[in-house]
């Protein structure tokens, strides 16, 4: 068994550091993409550069580790690990625990300090503030928390077992893992800038508070899969199969959504 | 790309790495996944039934008792605590040892347990058992021992085949796992209904 497990965990390594490498590499058309301009000056663009470099690797290794954690927990615990929607354990889940991985990773990547130079007093700014994010896709990702948390009541009250009030509770230490990593974006510190610094920072919340908003829904969407999957009871009967390839499509696609690259399609101005 | 127009505060966006928190961060994973690694070692206890041992099912007729002997084998550091074991439908555990690996009777014959007054004088004479071989027993990672099971039929109209009893273990962590020999759900020694027709021939079910 401790074989099989340095194997896996050998193999693991061995597909996930290029991914890692990968994750800090930005590109020109990467920088144009999150500056929302064909034409970024030099000084600007090490600035996107930069954080767009920390994000991505902080993001990369939370889902790196994730995985990792999925495969170690699978295998030990459970003697395999799964991909999909329904089978065994959440915690010995690849797609489950690195899409937690991720938020955790965002969450890292967001909190920290400005890079300002050492001095007695701090400025900031009193200008109103944006709104960086979509409110619908905050309500829609709350709103399915929830609801999968009542519904997993009701499950366990008509003796559908632990299992999906289990899962509803993780899917919202994930919610609230991207409510803090929201906040941190929305209440870094905000110094007096220049309007070209102030529209990059901008552009830099902006990006990561919708990221991470389509992340929270991809977790709540699975979280919802998962614990109608794992109702012993069978409840909302042939509905149910449907309910969970859908929930499973849908967390896919927000999660490639949610990605800090361009889409494939786009284009520089 | 442009040429740089020269703006200090743009500077001040840059994050601050910290190698501190990262430090802490890659070891906080790594103590979390060398936890998850070693938990079963400590949490999952288990012992499952050695069919390469010794294995024996005997009806003590004219006594209404049964007594089961399995090889078993333990999986747990430091060591696995055997509790207790479950009863079934009709039949309940009277008592049970657990014994060097590789104890069996000393007389094969089982008609002899009619020689004696109580099925425990039997089992004591003929396999050693005393006191200090009753549950609970601890036993070392990977270690095989025979565990003798002594059941009381108590109602022969419940008994089934299909019922197979659990074994009770304490983890290190003083968690309770339960366990079940039979890899068979159908055969299998360990319970007490394992050959209903010779509790009828022994005469402790009727016909």
């Amino acid at each position: 068994m401790m074989i099989a497990t340095a194997l896996v965990l050998t193999f693991g390594a061995l597909i996930l550091t290029p991914l890692w490498v990968r994750g800090s590499d930005v590109s020109d058309r990467d920088v144009a993409w999150l500056a929302g301009a064909n034409m970024v000056p030099d000084d600007e663009a090490d600035v996107y550069r930069r954080y767009l470099g920390r994000h991505r690797l902080h993001r990369v290794a939370g889902g790196a580790f994730g995985a990792l954690f999925a495969i170690v927990f699978g295998v030990r615990w459970d003697g395999s690990f799964s991909i999909g929607i329904g089978q065994s354990n959440p915690l010995g889940n690849i797609l489950f625990c690195a899409l937690a991985g991720i938020l955790i990773g965002a969450l890292s990547a967001e909190t920290f300090r400005l890079n300002e130079p050492p001095r007695t007093s701090v400025s900031a700014s009193l200008a109103p503030r944006d709104e960086f994010v979509r409110p619908e896709h905050v309500r829609h990702a709350r709103g399915l928390s929830l609801f999968t948390m009542v519904l997993a009541l009701i499950i366990l009250l008509a003796g559908g077992g632990y299992a999906s009030a289990g899962i509803a509770v993780g899917g919202l230490l994930i919610a609230a893992v991207a409510e803090r990593a929201r906040a941190a974006i929305n209440n870094r510190q905000r110094p007096l800038l220049s309007d070209r610094a102030q529209n990059v920072d901008n552009n830099i919340r902006s990006f990561a508070a919708s990221s991470i908003t389509l992340l929270q829904l991809s977790a709540a969407t699975l979280t919802l899969g998962w614990a109608i999957a794992k109702d012993t009871n069978g409840f909302l009967g042939s509905l149910r199969f449907v309910i969970i390839i859908g929930c499973l499509v849908a967390a896919v696609r927000l999660l490639y959504k949610a990605r800090p690259r361009p889409p494939r399609k786009w284009v520089t101005n | 790309m442009q040429a740089t127009l020269n703006d200090s505060t743009l500077e001040t966006l840059i994050p601050r790495p910290s190698r501190a928190r990262n430090f802490i961060l890659i070891v906080l994973g790594a103590l979390i996944l060398a936890a998850v690694l070693v938990g079963p070692m400590l949490l999952q206890s288990s012992i499952s039934k050695d069919s390469s041992g010794t294995r024996s099912w005997a009806a003590l007729g004219p006594h209404p008792f049964v007594l089961s002997v399995v090889s078993v084998k333990a999986d747990g550091w430091p060591s696995v605590k055997v509790d207790s074991v479950t009863n079934v439908p009709g039949a309940s555990v009277a008592d049970v040892w657990i014994m060097p690996e590789g104890t069996r009777g000393e007389n094969g014959d089982i008609r002899s347990a009619a020689n004696f007054a109580h099925p425990w004088e039997y089992v004591e004479a003929y396999y050693g058992a005393t006191a200090d071989n009753r549950l609970p027993q601890q036993l070392d990672d990977g270690e095989s021992a025979s565990m003798l099971i002594l059941w009381e039929i108590e109602d022969c109209e419940l008994l089934n085949q299909t019922d197979q009893p659990e074994v009770r273990l304490k983890t290190l962590f003083r968690t309770t796992v339960t366990e079940s020999l039979s890899q068979d759900p159908v055969y299998d020694f360990v319970s007490p209904a394992f050959d209903i027709e010779t509790l009828i021939e022994s005469g402790t079910c009727p016909q």
